[in-house]
Parts: C-alpha cells; structure tokens; sequence
C-alpha cells in the first residue's frame, strides 16, 4: 500500500519547485501549485483507502473464533490460538520452504529470462516479425491458470508430446510421469511460469529501453563499440532503474508464489513440493470454513512481506541505487 | 495555462462523477430486477390474477446449465399454478468455496442446496427454521415428509433444510447407481462370461485379459485405474468398507450389533486392500496417472474403452458410461459385479431404505415472510402426488401409458423421447426430477415412483447387447447378482452432521491429506517395502483424532437408530 502512494508522491516531487521558502506556507504554496495533480490523485487516495486500509479491520478475525453469523461483539476471542495452530503444524515448514523456493524460482526466472527477452526483440530490426513475436510471447498470459494447467498436465502426460520428444531423443528410456514426482514440480512450475508469463513482463522492459536516448547507441557506434557491447553497456544500464524498481516490490512479494498453478498442478504424489502457504490455506481455512485461520495467514504474509521490502529497500539505497521512497 | 488546469480538473471531475454513477446505477439495478422487472414483465402474458414473483435458486449439487423454471414445461405449469418461479444458479468449482464466500459475505440466494457445505450454512445462521411454515401453509410437503420430521430437526428442534428422496416402501433398482466393480464387456465375453466373486477373481480377469491384449484400439491397455482427483478421493479409500460387506456409511464401519461406529483407514481390511494394489502395480496393471489424472480425465480415459475395470460409483462415472451405452457398439459398454474379500461374505453395494436428512434445500435468512410462504407454497404444490407424478413420469399420453389395470409403463418411442438429453431439458425432467421435494419407492396405486425402476419400463430398455449378458448371467436386470440391502435404520453415517471447527472436521481434512499423500508411496512402493510402508502409514494416522470423529458418528447412528425404530413402532 504504502508503494502506491510514495510512487505519486515522488511524481508530484520530481516536478521543478522552489526549495528555498520553508514550513507550512510553502507546503500550502506548494500544493496550490500542484493543485491539478493533487486532485487527480484524489480517486487513487480512495481507491487505497477502501480496499487496503479498510479491510485490515478484518485482522481482528485472526485473534477469534470468527463465526460469520455473530456480531462484532459475540465473537469469541482466543487470543493466538490460529496463530499457534499455523506455526505448530508439522507440515507448516515444508509449506514455508515450498513457497519460499517457488517464489524465488519464479522471482529469479521471471527477471532473467523477461529481461533477455526484451533486449532480444529490442535488437530485432524486422518490425513484422518483431511484432509477432511479441504477441505470440505473450498471449498465453490472457489463458486462464485452468487453461494453462490443463495445457501443461496433458503435454506433461505418459503419452504426452515431452515423453515423447525426450524418448525419440533418446533422453531417456521409460516414459516419466512428470507430475507424479515431487522432486521435478519447482521447475515444472517455474517453467510454466515463464512460458506464461515472460512475454506480458517483458513489455515494462521494452518500455524502459524505448527511453534510451537514441543518440548514445549513434556515439557508441561511431566509437566502434559492438553489438554486444551496446547491449551491455548503454542497453542494460539504461534499464537499471526499472529493474530495481521492480525487483524491490517482487521482493515484497516473496510470500506470493501465487496459488492457482499450484492447486491445479498439485496432486498426492508431489504434494510435499507443491503445496504452499495459499493451498494450505484454502484446505485448513476456507474449506473448512475456518475464516480466522486464513486470515492469521494472510497476516503473517503481510508482516514478512513489509519486513521484506523495507530490507530490500534500504540495502538497495546503501548499495547507492536509489530506492521506492 | 490557468484555462488547461481547471480543464483538468473538470475532466476529473466529470470521470468521478461517471464512476459514481455507475455505481449507484448498478446497485438500484440488482435490488429491483428479482421482484420488479422479471416480474412485471412475465406478468403481462399472464391471465390469472396473481403478479408472478421470481426468487433465485444456488444449486450445489451439481453443473449444469442456468436457466429460469418457467422455460421448461414443467416449470411454465407450476408457475400458472403458484405465481412462482426460480432462476436456478448451478455450481462452478468447488462448493466449499462458494459456499464459505456466501457465508462470509451474508449474501444467500433465496433458496439454497448447500451440498456438502450445509451444515456451515446452518451453523452460520443461513438457513430460516421451517418447521412451523410447513406445518401452517404446506399440508401436501408435511404429508410426504411426517415419517421423517423427527430425522429432519437439528439438535436445536428446527428443520432447516428439506432432502429430496422420502423413502415410501423398497424397490430394488433395475440398473445399479450405486458402487460396483466394472470390467469391459469385451473381457467378459473374450473370457466366456466368468462372474467374479472376490478381489482375487476380479484381479485375475483383469491379469488374464491384459496379458492376451497388451493394446486396445492401439493403445496401451491400462488394467485398472482409479478416481482421486481432489474431494473425489473416497473413489479410492472406501473400498475396505465395500470389500468387507458393508455399504457406503463414509469414512466409518457401523457395527450391526452394538451400532457403534469404528473408522477402517488403519484396519486390517484398508491394509489387505493397498495390498492387493501394491501386488497388481508390481504386475503392471495399476494405472501409473492414477494419481495425477483430473477428474476430467479419468472419465476420458474410460470413455476410450482402454480401461479393463475400475471401481467407482456408477453416479460419479454416469458420463463416461453414458456416452459409452449410447453407441452402436454394446461391448465397450461396462458391467458391474459386488465384489468382496471373502466368497462367505455377503455383499452390500445397493443401498438400504435409508432416509437422508442433508442436504437439501431451504429458505435463507433475510428472506421475507410473504416470501417464504410463496417458496413453501411451491414447494407444497411440488409435493402432491399428482405433481410427484408429473415429475418423475411426465404427462400421460405423451411421456407414458396406463395399461388396462391401472399399471404406468412407456412405449419403445417414449422411452427414446424421455431418455434424450434435449427433450429432459425442454421438458424440465433434468431440473425437476432430483433435488425438489420428492418421494421414493412406490405409489400408493403400485406404480414405482421412478419409470426405470417399473419392470415394464426396465424390460424394454434393454437392448440387445444387454440382453446378451442378462442371459448368460441368468439374471433379470443388472442388479441381479447384486444381494439385497439389510436393514440399517441410521443409513447413512455419511449424513452425520460435522460441526464446523471441530476436532472430527480436522480429522477429516488431515486424513484426507494423509492418505493423498501415502497411499501413491505405498501403492507404488517395491512389494519388499510395503509393510515398512505401511506401518508408517498406520505411524501417522494413530496421530490422528479420529476418536473425536468415531464419537460423533456413534452417537448419529445410535439417535437415528432410535428415532427410526421408534416412529416405525
């Protein structure tokens, strides 16, 4: 939450004002100036407010017995019950390492390979075919998880097209049932991932090249550096804030290995690599219809989230490059 | 510049507004449409007096396709009758979470079947007690159900919710829909009809069959594969109980003499069956996606006739089967056997008389009480026999015949016409005929309640095929080989209420995970390894608290029991 907000800010302070008046004139001075922006951000500020602030009210049905259909007032209240229920199970650090090593797969994945992809059609001088490879990228990220999933159970199958490339390849011997073991599930799903997704992430990376002052790609040539060397030097550097922008809020994120892939992927033979904190959640919270013990969960993602970002943040100012706020 | 700010601003302005009044537009909108616009614009083609009021209807029980009763003919015919109509809503996905988000939200529809979520829904206060309602405006519904009120109230006296399927004497079915054994008729017929009676014999058809022919149609022959697909799971872990001569009561064995109730995933009986399993994977003959394949496609994958046998609920695989029968060809089709441990073992796969209280639909809170008077009324109408009829065999003349004695039956034509999905539809058999107030059994005039149920209906709907196998089995109809129900008066234990949060609601959930887990390690273990497997298994489930659930299933089937027996007295 505080990321939306700070982004705006940022914005309105980046605009040229007068620093020399000081106190609270010139606070008013300044935002009578800036009256326009201020005001646009008025439905954001809101927006914010409704569904960020507002629900955090809810975290008091981490600390009861919630029963929907009582009053605020007839809940029963037992204290860190869920809490004790959540971090006592035996399962519960499998659920964390689980998440935790999706996530930075995906994390690690998602960066490497959008980036590349980016530069890649960056450097492609065909504008046809470089347009359609930008659809074609990232059109699987409009299918649906249940689409996907169904796509990659069916590819990944006994008889599926894997099995059957890797056999005539001579790869291997036997056909593998990749979703039946546990240990190949990370990098199925980050490979899913990416396929999914690269195309749709690699468009902010795009965006942030097309900024690049054309003028310094003419200087680099007439200073007979080559291609590669461009890339390196004028292309990624030029990206650099984007990139830490980004891998700042990812890094926020890191609880959020996301659910849907996971429970529809997921089955009980690789279960102990697939289930993490969301599909916990849904079996000992929401099918049970235990509210409470959901929300004690999504509070403590929230907490490790913050602890996250703000660590992130300030290594990230120390290293000198800048942070969010 | 002083111009382009305010024009800023009023652009902002003008969008705020926009957004606002979408909104309020909106929500003006979705109050009004159930009673307002739906119907005053119906009640222009109506002649009688009354306005016609719509109430939305959420169905749990099942997909299918939405639709408002009045399209369907038997619908247009009730509404003229009572001024009401549902928009019936099915489920997409899983009922918990739809279910768990009305609950959390306090956002019902008006009439509900919660499926397996009903208890929450009461717990949660969702559900209007409708004891008195009935009792005041539906005489024809108390009727039907008085048998049965003491089964229907909650610990707190009320009834909540009304099941569909009061039970008035025992017929036994003529096509089973109940938990069988299936082998290809192909195999049947390849091996010279030979009836299994055990595990081992079924096993060895499967053994013998497979062996002949590594390859159906070109594909890999798969001897047996299994359903396991997420809530699905028991399509797996309820065999001990069946093996072991007893019916579908749930995760738990119900003694006939002391109906005390004991839970069998750690028995012996649970360990002979994993047993079996883990011998016939080491032959080959286990399916190897078993345990990855969705539900989806596990009935893709009997529908391609690859499949040598499975056991499963004949309801669960209704549309793999289905489409299966449907075809020229009567050999792909698959046939049923009650298959148990021991021969001495007298089967129990047909369903004893049993009335189920849950779930059912009822009347939300928050409903009004003109409302729910209008709801039991339609309900109460649904309940005449005349209407009873109606639903289950249609219109006389047109659906059915009466014969010379008063006996119902369906000419070949009929039979065809009432079996297509598009005539179900249109006509409203398929949103009618289950899940409304409904009775069981017979007529008090003799006619079995359900045609297919009735001999002169079930003799003509075997077709030739059929009766191939009928005859070299010597048997009527396919339940045939299958024994009769014994009594058991607490029938189901399944329908024991779990209340939400408890410790029998973990067990639950935690041995459903166990066994997801375990189960595929032990099953595909090296047959050196299974008892190390296994007794890590039983290590994990002792941990369990299934004495909690034990209890509250003993003491359901023991109240149930009395409650029965008493009110038969």
């Amino acid at each position: 939450m505080p990321i939306e907000s700070n982004t705006m800010d940022r914005n309105t302070n980046s605009l040229p004002t007068e620093q020399k008046e000081k106190g609270i004139k010139a606070f008013i001075k300044k935002c009578k100036d800036q009256q326009a922006l201020l005001w646009m951000t008025v439905p954001f500020v809101i927006w914010v407010f409704i569904f960020k602030y507002l629900p955090v009210w809810g975290w008091t049905m981490a600390f009861q017995n919630f029963k929907p259909a009582l009053n605020f007032s007839e809940q029963e209240w037992v204290g860190l019950k869920h809490f004790l229920f959540l971090f006592t199970d035996d399962r519960f650090l499998g659920v964390l390492r689980n998440t935790l090593a999706q996530s930075l797969i995906n994390l690690v994945l998602g960066f490497v390979t959008a980036i590349a992809l980016a530069v890649l059609i960056n450097e492609l001088t065909n504008i046809k075919f470089k347009r359609v490879v930008q659809t074609i990228s990232y059109l699987p990220h409009f299918l649906s998880w249940v689409v996907a999933a169904a796509l990659v159970s069916s590819v990944l199958s006994i008889d599926g097209i894997i099995n059957d490339i890797l056999m005539g390849l001579g790869f291997i011997d036997d056909e593998i049932l990749w979703l039946g073991v546990g240990e190949y599930f990370w990098g199925i799903l980050g490979a899913a991932e990416t396929w999914k997704n690269v195309g749709w992430n690699a468009i902010i990376y795009l965006a942030a090249i097309s900024m690049i002052d054309q003028e310094q790609y003419e200087a680099a040539k007439i200073d007979g550096a080559s291609r590669i060397q461009r890339i390196l030097h004028i292309t990624i550097p030029g990206m650099k804030s984007v990139i830490i922008v980004l891998l700042i809020m990812n890094i926020g994120y890191i609880l959020e290995a996301g659910f849907e892939p996971q429970y529809l992927l997921g089955n009980g033979q690789n279960v102990e690599y697939s289930e993490n904190i969301d599909v916990f959640v849904i079996k000992y919270g929401i099918s049970m219809f235990n509210f409470s013990l959901a929300t004690a969960a999504g509070m403590f993602k929230t907490v490790i989230s913050f602890i996250f970002l703000i660590a992130a943040n300030s290594l990230s100012k120390k290293m000198g490059q800048g942070g969010l706020y | 510049m002083g111009w382009k700010k305010n024009a800023w601003l009023f652009c902002l302005l003008a969008a705020l507004l926009l957004v606002l009044a979408a909104c309020s537009d909106d929500s003006e909108e979705t109050g009004s449409t159930d009673s307002g616009d739906d119907s005053s614009e119906e009640s222009s083609n109506e002649e009688s007096d009354g306005e016609i009021y719509t109430y939305d209807f959420f169905d749990a029980s099942g997909p299918g396709e939405d639709i408002n009763t009045a399209e369907t003919n038997l619908g247009k015919m009730f509404e003229e009758e009572t001024g009401v109509n549902f928009d019936i809503e099915h489920i997409v996905g899983d009922v918990n979470q739809k279910i768990g988000t009305m609950i959390a939200s306090g956002e019902y529809p008006t009439l509900l079947n919660a499926e397996q979520s009903t208890d929450a829904v009461i717990d949660a206060g969702g559900f209007v007690a409708l004891n008195d309602l009935i009792k005041e405006h539906a005489p024809n519904l108390y009727n039907m159900y008085e048998p049965y009120w003491e089964l229907m109230k909650r610990d707190d006296g009320n009834i909540y919710v009304i099941s569909s399927g009061a039970p008035q004497g025992y017929r036994k079915p003529a096509n089973l829909n109940q938990g069988a054994w299936w082998i290809k008729r192909d195999v049947l017929k390849e091996l010279g009809y030979p009836e299994p009676k055990t595990l081992d014999d079924y096993f060895n058809i499967i053994e013998e069959y497979t062996a002949a022919n590594p390859q159906i149609d070109g594909a890999d022959t798969t001897g047996f594969t299994a359903l396991t697909h997420d809530w699905r799971f028991f399509a797996l872990s309820n065999q001990p109980m069946h093996l072991a001569g007893y019916p579908n009561d749930g995760g738990s064995i119900i003694d006939m003499e002391t109906r005390e109730a004991e839970v069998y995933g750690d028995k012996e009986t649970t360990q002979r069956w994993l047993k079996k399993l883990n011998e016939v994977n080491d032959k080959g003959l286990f399916d190897q996606e078993a345990f990855t394949q969705n539900y989806d496609e596990y009935l893709a994958k009997i529908t391609s006739g690859r499949v040598v046998g499975f056991f499963d609920y004949r309801w669960q695989v209704g549309q793999a089967l289905n489409t299966l029968e449907e075809d020229d060809d009567p050999y792909n089709d698959y046939m049923g056997f009650p298959i148990v441990f021991d021969e001495d073992t007298k089967d129990q796969y047909l369903d004893p008389i049993g009335f189920t209280a849950s779930p059912g639909m009822g009347i939300t809170a928050g409903t009004p009480e003109e409302d729910q008077i209008r709801i039991i009324k339609y309900l109460d109408h649904i309940a005449k026999e005349e209407t009873q009829k109606l639903i289950t065999w249609g219109i006389e003349g047109e659906t059915y015949e009466v014969d010379d004695d008063g006996r119902y039956y369906r000419t070949e034509e009929q039979i065809d016409e009432t079996s297509k999905t598009e005539f179900r539809d249109q006509f409203g058999f398929t949103y009618f005929e289950w899940g409304w107030p409904r009775m069981n059994g017979e007529y008090e005039d003799g006619n079995a309640v359900e045609p297919p149920k009735q001999e002169e209906v079930a003799s003509l709907m075997y077709d030739d095929g059929d009766k191939e196998f009928l005859e070299s089995y010597g048997i009527e109809t396919f339940t045939g080989l299958f024994s009769e129900p014994d009594a058991r008066p607490w029938y189901p234990a399944y329908d024991a209420p779990i209340e939400t949060g408890s410790e029998a609601q973990l067990y639950e959930q935690q041995l459903d995970d166990l066994m997801k887990r375990k189960f595929p390690e032990i099953i595909f273990a090296d047959p050196s390894e299974f008892n190390s497997q296994w007794e890590a298994y039983k290590g994990e489930f002792s941990d369990l608290p299934s004495d909690a659930y034990e209890k509250v299933i003993t003491e359901f089937v023991q109240n149930k029991a009395k409650l029965v027996e008493g009110s038969a007295e």
